[in-house]
This record gives structure tokens, C-alpha cells and sequence, in this order.
């Protein structure tokens, strides 16, 4: 297994690499320079041969000398393989050997052709420092043993030709090897001296080349974190371009539901004020009663579509932001369908469509839901399939699935008017029928299938489209996830009675006069409008009613009754009132231990208000505008004797 | 050793490279070979004339010997010979007189005595020069190469004949050099003449001569 090597371990290797580098090109260019030489020695021996003994003379007759064919023949042999080798194998260990052997020959020659000339030696040293430029101490030694090899072999056969005598001492010899080996001595040294500086170089080059590589890497590694983080600057732009995409988006569809809104709500309000202006203004209307019963008629359908507008609307506005709490409470899904078949049978009698309800499968007696929520979807689905039904009739098919989540599913299927793909797409989309003259033919706002697929949504369901046709009709499915409770009965679909209410109409509640008879109410409400309408309304209905315009005035009268001993049954209390508001009103009754029924009545519809008006110390919560019955429901219910006498926190109405 | 081996292993490079530089070490050591042959081969000498020929007309003293000194003048060995004359000239105590002959064909003199050589051998202290035309001289005293000495007795004997180098065109001490010294340093004529005539080598180009070497010399002069 290779260790990961060190940093002195790189440098060492990237040293030796870079001094061979040196040295093979350092030698490459001596080869080159002694190439050169050879030619230029061989040059200068043959111009010598010439000069000093171009010919042998033989009385009258010249011949060339020796000399000179030694020159071009000996010299050439000397010269030229090194200018071979030098031009074909550069930087090679046997050229630069041959080169030391071929110098070291030619000085020889030199010396020889000089007769052995003392300042011929000279040459020898020379050669010897030209040949320490190879920094090969091999090369040197190459050079001495072949000078040394010609000065003995001469030195013992022919020392004229290297002494100059005729007989030289040995000891001339191993002087001249002395000098010789002192020189390469040196030389050695010398070579091995700049091969150590060579080294050091090179050390220092591969150190800096290694801290280069570093912070070349260092510089790799920033710019790859610069390209990552420019990779998620753009990846976060293009989110932030989809944010402002969908920001705007939202915001058109801000504004086309505020114009669809404006439009829906002036659609009413038209109707409402043109026909409150013909009732004022025109005589025809004052005096015909069937025409001023029918614009009045026309102003209260306008009226309570504007409210359904309104509440539809609201449940949205409380849907997206989120405030829209779901409850799950122990209830009857059999109770909640026939809340719905209660409300919508009637209706169904007046088209003249059969309503009917089919349970595929037991269903449980009670289970943990929204029972207000779950009724909301199924009174849209069937009211929707009541409205566009004119023949044949509305079906409910309810089941249980006991899956691993457990589900009920309601199937709401009619024979209406169906629907093509075109307008199944736009179906779920705010404000948005079948088409445009579904609004003008049948009416609605356009948000009922909304808020309910939105409501089966948070409560672990769907409301979809199972299928429709033009002409045929269509099947919507809402499907809620609902908490099982163990031990509950499951009722077979057989035994499953829904008693009169299926078959026979309810009765519309009376109109009594005497509804509220001897009830004492204190109505605190600063709109004059308001406080005629309330106040009217209940004096017909037989109650006494004293009237005050803000909160203050609500507690004093409150209090002084209380002390009259003849204590108001009930306070209707408006929340927004000048000098002490609602809140404000209440609260400071309830610190004065007042135990009378107090109702809030305001025009804040949000689920908020309602908790915010409870924690303020109402009794119950009525909103604006007034639904007549509703409120006389409640104020009957409170001021029954039982609730009366009950603490505050028991006697909600529910 | 090893080291040595690794270093030294190109002598044992294969292939054509081996043979190639094996094949140009032979041949360098053939062409130093010859060069050393050539440098160290004599010329052939015919016996010089044993005494001082009737028919020259030099002068020769009585009481001191004469050096007679063939030079041709196109000669580079000669060079050294007369180098190494120099320095016999220069030798201390020496009664002689000295004669360089200068051996030049008649049609070339003025070019021949222009020479370094020429010029050199003028410049030998104490010597007479003498131009000899043809190989007159040179041919009468039986001399044949350039650097040859011919020592004479006073009685015109001749004592010593060779070469004042030991190899061709080098300079240094020679056996014939050392020879000639010696004779010279003898302070009576007669144990010079007792002596026995020396000969050494003669390493120069050939005179250029009058006439054949096979010819038999002059006969000796019987005034001397």
C-alpha cells in the first residue's frame, strides 16, 4: 500500500527531475559547443599541417607531408565522430565520453605535430575545463585515462614526442599525470560544486513550482466555490424569477378576482339600488302593490345573493390565508346528509326532480369531522346539481371505505345539463362556471366548487368530477378522510331512515307576532338604519326594546336596570360603537358581575371575531345583516328560564 | 566497482554503435601508429666522404675542427635540426668552425634562400654560410639529408657523421647531439682522430645532389 507522499518527498522528486532536465540540456549545449570546437580544431590542425610542413621534399621534388594527410585523415578520424554523435545522440553519456577521448586526442596530435612543444600541453587543460562544463566528473576520468594512456605509452617508446628528450625520467611521467589529476582533481570538485548549486536551484524551483500548485489549486478550488455560488446565484435568481413570475401571477389573479368580486357584487347591488330608486321615486310602483311586492321581492334575492357572495368569498378569503380552522368532532355523516336533504328538498319539489340517497355500503354511526364543513360541500355539490337539473333527478350515493385511511365518499350525480371537457377544466377555478351564461341563466358566484374542493382538501379528501356529459349529466365525487372511532356501531344501509323529512315538505316557520312577547331587550347599535330595522323587527315580534348608541350608554342602561329590578332578558350588542365599543362594553359588564345574556351582533363575519367577541363575554354571535329567524332562534334560546339560570361558560348557544 | 561498471558500460554498448566506436578507437590507433613509424624512421645514408675532398674549395683551418651542416631549405624538419644545432653552437669551450651549406637547385636559388628554414640557418651564431648550387658540395662530400652533420678533424678527418635529432622534425635531446658534443669537448686533435668514426640517423628530406650517390667520392686531400 503507497503512502501518500510528502511534501519533502515531491520536492526531492521534482528536484532530481528538474536538475536531469538541466543537466540534459546544459550537456546538450556543450555537445553542441564542442562540435564546434572539433571542426574548428580540425580546421586549425590541417591550416597548421600547411603552414609549417605542407611538403617533404625529396631534393627538388615536393610531396605532401605526412603531416597534412594526418591532419585530414588522423584529425578528421579524431574530429568527426564526435561532430556525429554530437548532432545525432545530444545530451547522450556515450557522446560526451567520445567527445573527452576525441579532445584528449587531438591534443595529442597537437603535441606531436608541435614536436612536443611544452606549450602544447596547455591544450590538455584547456580541454579539461572545457570538459568540466559537462558537470560529469565520468567524463573528466574518460579524458585523463586517455591523455594519460598517450603520455606513457609515448612517454616509454617516444618521449621526444611529449618531453622534448630523448630519455625522460618516469618520474616526468607521473608528473605529468600530477598535473593532469590535480587539474581533474579540481575539476571534480568544481563539478561537483555547481551540481550541488544545480541542486539547490532546483530545490528552491520545485519549491516555488509546488507552492504555485497549491495556490493553483487553492485558486482552482475559490473559483469552483465562485462558479457553485454563481451556480446557485443564478439557480436563486431563476427562483426569484419564478417567485416574481408566480408574485405577479398571484397578484393578476389578485386583481382579476377583485374585479371579478367588484363585478359580482355590483351585479346584485344594481338590482338592489335601481329598484330601492323605483320604489322611491316611481309612482307607478307606490301604487300598484304587485309591482312594488315584486321589487321588493327582487331586492331581497339581490340582497341574500349578495350575502352568499359575501360568505362564499369569505370561507375563501379564509381557505388561502390559511385562518380557516377544520374541527373534528364526534358527529352523524347520516345527520349531516339529512341536514342537506332538509335544506334541499324543498327545492327539489319546486323543479319537480326527484332527490334521492343510496348508501353502498354500512356507514358508521358517528365519526371525527367538520360536520359544518362536510354539510358545506355536500350542500354546494347538490344545491349545483339541483340548480342545473330541470328533469330526471339528484342522486346521493354515500359509502364507507375501511381502507388503511378511513374514507366517506359521496357521489353527487344529476341528469342535468352536463358539461363539455372545455368547461370541466375551467370548473375549479374562482369565479368561474361552465360558461358565462350559467351565471346569467342559473346564478351563483362562481366559488362554491372552489371553497368545497378547497375544504376536502384540507380535510384529507378531493372533490372531482367522476364524469359528465353534455346533455346526459354529471357525477362529482367528494371524498373526506375521517378519524374511525372504535366501538362505533355500522349501520347497515337497509336500516337507514332519514323518518319524514325525505317525503314530506317542512313547514316554513310562522310569522309570529308574539314570538318574543314580554321579552325586555337593550339593542346597543350606533346606525340609525340598524337601530330601526332591529328595533322594529323585535317590537313585532312582541318584544320591548330600548335603544342606546354606544357601549357606554349599554352599560349604564344595563346596570340601572339591573337595580330597577327589572333586568333586560337579552343586550344585543354591536361591536363597533363610538365611546366604548362592543368589546369594550361587555367586558366592563362582565366586571361588574353581570350575568345577563349578552349577544354580539356585528358585521366582522371571521371565525376570529366570533372567538374575539366569546372572549369578551358574549353569550353567543349573530352577524350582519340579520337573518330574522336565526336571531329570534337564538334570542328565544337564551332567554329561556333553564339557559338563564346557567354560568356564562354553559349556556352557549350551539 | 560496480559503479565504475554502470559507468563505463557504454564500452559495452551493443550494436552498430559498439563496433563503430571500436572500429574508430582502431583506427586512430593505426593513424598514430603510422604517424609515430613515419616520425621515427630514418633516411638512408651513403657513406660520407671520409676525409676533406681535394676538389672543395672551402677553406678549413688547421687547428680546429669544421661542422659542415646540410640544410635543404624547404625542409620543415630541419627546423628542429637546426634548433638543436644551436644549441651545440652554444655549448661552452668549443674551438670549431661551422658551416652551413644551404643546398638549392641553381634555378630556384633566390626562392629557396627565402625560406624560414633558410632563414634560420643564417641566423646560426658563428656560422659561415655557403649556397650550394645543384648539390655540388653536398654530392662531393657524399652528404645526402638535410640535417646531416659531417665533423672534421683538423687534419681533415672525418670524426662524426649523423643527425642532431632523434625523430623526425622533433626537437630535444638526441644520441647524436649528445655524441657530438662530446667529441668536441676533446681538447687534442689526435684523440679525436684516434677515435673511431661515429655515425648516427639523419631523420630530413633528401639534398637535392649534383649528381648519384653511387658514384665514388673524391679522393682525399693529401695536403690536409
Amino acid at each position: 500500500m503507497n503512502a501518500p507522499l510528502q511534501k519533502r518527498d515531491l520536492v526531492s522528486i521534482r528536484r532530481s527531475k528538474i536538475v536531469e532536465n538541466d543537466l540534459l540540456q546544459s550537456r546538450k549545449t556543450t555537445d553542441g559547443y564542442f562540435a564546434a570546437l572539433m571542426l574548428l580544431q580540425l580546421f586549425l590542425l590541417i591550416a597548421e599541417a600547411l603552414i609549417i610542413s605542407p611538403l617533404a621534399w625529396n631534393g627538388t621534388q615536393g610531396r605532401v607531408h605526412i603531416h597534412v594527410w594526418s591532419a585530414l585523415g588522423l584529425g578528421s578520424l579524431i574530429g568527426l565522430l564526435p561532430v556525429v554523435f554530437a548532432l545525432h545522440f545530444p545530451g547522450q553519456r556515450l557522446t560526451r565520453h567520445i567527445i573527452a577521448g576525441s579532445q584528449m586526442l587531438f591534443s595529442a596530435l597537437l603535441i606531436h605535430f608541435s614536436g612536443g612543444r611544452i606549450e602544447t600541453h596547455f591544450h590538455i587543460f584547456a580541454s579539461l575545463a572545457l570538459l568540466a562544463f559537462y558537470c560529469d566528473y565520468q567524463v573528466l576520468l574518460t579524458a585523463a585515462i586517455v591523455i594519460s594512456i598517450d603520455h606513457l605509452a609515448r612517454g616509454y617508446l617516444w618521449p621526444q614526442s611529449i618531453y622534448g628528450v630523448l630519455a625522460a625520467s618516469p618520474w616526468r611521467s607521473l608528473e605529468h599525470a600530477a598535473w593532469v589529476a590535480i587539474e581533474v582533481a579540481v575539476l571534480v570538485i568544481a563539478t561537483n560544486s555547481n551540481l550541488k548549486n544545480m541542486e539547490r536551484i532546483a530545490t528552491r524551483e520545485s519549491e516555488l513550482e509546488l507552492i504555485n500548485l497549491d495556490f493553483e489549486r487553492e485558486v482552482d478550488a475559490k473559483t469552483a466555490e465562485l462558479a457553485a455560488a454563481n451556480r446557485d446565484l443564478l439557480s436563486f435568481n431563476t427562483a426569484l424569477q419564478i417567485a416574481k413570475d408566480e408574485a405577479e401571477s398571484s397578484n393578476r389573479s389578485k386583481s382579476e378576482f377583485l374585479a371579478n368580486m367588484s363585478h359580482e357584487i355590483r351585479t346584485p347591488m344594481t338590482a338592489i339600488l335601481g329598484f330601492t330608486d323605483l320604489l322611491l321615486d316611481d309612482r307607478n310602483f307606490q301604487d300598484e302593490p304587485e309591482k312594488r311586492i315584486h321589487a321588493v321581492q327582487t331586492i331581497q334575492r339581490n340582497g341574500s345573493f349578495l350575502l352568499e357572495i359575501i360568505n362564499d368569498i369569505l370561507d375563501l378569503s379564509k381557505i388561502e390565508s390559511g385562518k380557516l380552522e377544520i374541527e373534528s368532532v364526534c358527529n352523524s355523516p347520516i345527520a349531516a346528509i339529512e341536514a342537506v336533504l332538509s335544506v334541499m328538498r324543498v327545492r327539489c319539489i319546486e323543479k319537480g326532480i326527484a332527490l334521492e340517497t343510496i348508501f353502498e355500503t354500512p356507514m358508521p354511526e358517528n365519526v371525527l369531522t367538520d360536520p359544518t364543513r362536510l354539510r358545506q360541500i355536500l350542500l354546494n355539490l347538490v344545491g349545483n346539481a339541483v340548480k342545473f337539473t330541470e328533469i330526471g333527478s339528484v342522486k346521493i350515493v354515500g359509502r364507507f371505505v375501511d381502507g388503511e385511511q378511513k374514507q366517506l365518499e359521496f357521489d353527487v350525480v344529476d341528469t342535468g345539463l352536463g358539461m363539455t371537457e372545455g368547461q370541466r377544466l375551467r370548473l375549479f377555478k374562482p369565479f368561474t362556471q361552465a360558461d358565462t351564461s350559467t351565471t346569467r341563466n342559473f346564478g351563483g358566484t362562481g366559488l362554491g366548487l372552489t371553497i368545497s374542493k378547497r375544504l376536502a382538501n384540507m380535510m384529507g379528501g378531493d372533490v372531482c368530477i367522476v364524469e359528465s356529459s353534455p346533455g346526459i349529466g354529471t357525477s362529482f365525487r367528494a371524498t373526506i378522510e375521517v378519524g374511525f372511532l372504535n366501538g362505533t356501531a355500522m349501520i347497515d344501509p337497509s336500516k337507514i331512515r332519514f323518518g319524514e323529512i325525505l317525503t314530506a315538505p317542512q313547514s316554513m316557520p310562522k310569522q309570529s307576532t308574539e314570538a318574543l312577547k314580554d321579552y325586555r331587550i337593550l339593542l346597543a347599535e350606533d346606525g340609525p338604519d340598524n337601530q330601526r330595522l332591529i328595533s322594529f323587527v323585535l317590537k313585532k315580534a312582541g318584544a320591548s326594546v330600548t335603544v342606546v348608541e354606544n357601549g357606554q350608554l349599554a352599560v349604564d342602561a344595563a346596570m340601572k336596570a339591573l337595580e330597577d329590578s327589572t333586568p333586560f332578558h337579552l343586550i344585543l350588542m354591536d361591536m363597533q360603537m363610538p365611546v366604548l365599543d362592543g368589546y369594550g362594553a361587555t367586558a366592563l359588564l362582565r366586571a361588574k358581575d353581570y350575568g345577563g345574556i349578552v349577544i354580539a351582533l356585528t358585521a366582522h363575519a371571521m371565525e376570529s371575531d366570533r372567538n374575539k367577541c366569546i372572549q369578551a363575554g358574549c353569550d353567543g354571535y349573530s352577524t350582519k345583516p340579520i337573518e330574522k329567524n336565526e336571531l329570534f332562534r337564538q334570542i328565544k334560546y337564551y332567554c329561556d328560564s333553564t339557559v338563564q339560570k346557567l354560568p356564562i361558560e354553559k349556556r352557549r348557544c350551539k | 566497482m560496480s559503479h565504475l561498471i554502470n559507468n563505463f558500460g557504454f564500452l559495452f554498448a551493443p550494436g552498430i554503435v559498439r563496433y563503430l566506436v571500436l572500429i574508430w578507437c582502431t583506427g586512430i590507433a593505426t593513424g598514430f601508429a603510422l604517424l609515430f613509424a613515419h616520425g621515427a624512421k630514418p633516411n638512408l645514408q651513403v657513406p660520407s666522404a671520409n676525409c676533406w675532398p681535394c676538389d672543395v674549395e672551402i677553406e678549413r683551418p688547421k687547428d680546429v675542427s669544421t661542422l659542415l651542416f646540410f640544410v635543404h631549405p624547404q625542409c620543415p624538419c630541419t627546423f628542429a635540426s637546426l634548433a638543436e644545432l644551436e644549441r651545440v653552437v652554444a655549448q661552452p669551450d668549443i674551438s670549431l668552425q661551422i658551416i652551413v651549406i644551404l643546398d638549392c637547385p641553381t634555378e630556384k636559388l633566390d626562392e629557396w634562400l627565402q625560406t624560414t628554414v633558410a632563414k634560420r640557418a643564417k641566423g646560426i651564431s658563428n656560422a659561415r654560410i655557403l649556397v650550394d648550387s645543384d648539390g655540388q658540395l653536398a654530392s662531393k662530400f657524399r652528404a645526402s639529408v638535410s640535417g646531416q652533420c659531417l665533423l672534421y678533424s683538423p687534419n681533415g678527418k672525418l670524426v662524426f657523421q649523423g643527425g642532431l635529432t632523434a625523430s623526425r622534425g622533433h626537437e630535444g635531446e638526441s644520441f647524436g647531439q649528445a655524441l657530438l658534443i662530446q667529441m668536441l669537448s676533446l681538447r687534442a686533435p689526435t684523440e679525436l682522430e684516434s677515435r673511431q668514426p661515429q655515425e648516427v640517423p639523419v631523420y630530413g628530406c633528401e639534398l637535392v645532389l649534383s649528381h648519384s650517390s653511387s658514384i665514388p667520392p673524391a679522393p682525399c686531400c693529401k695536403g690536409n
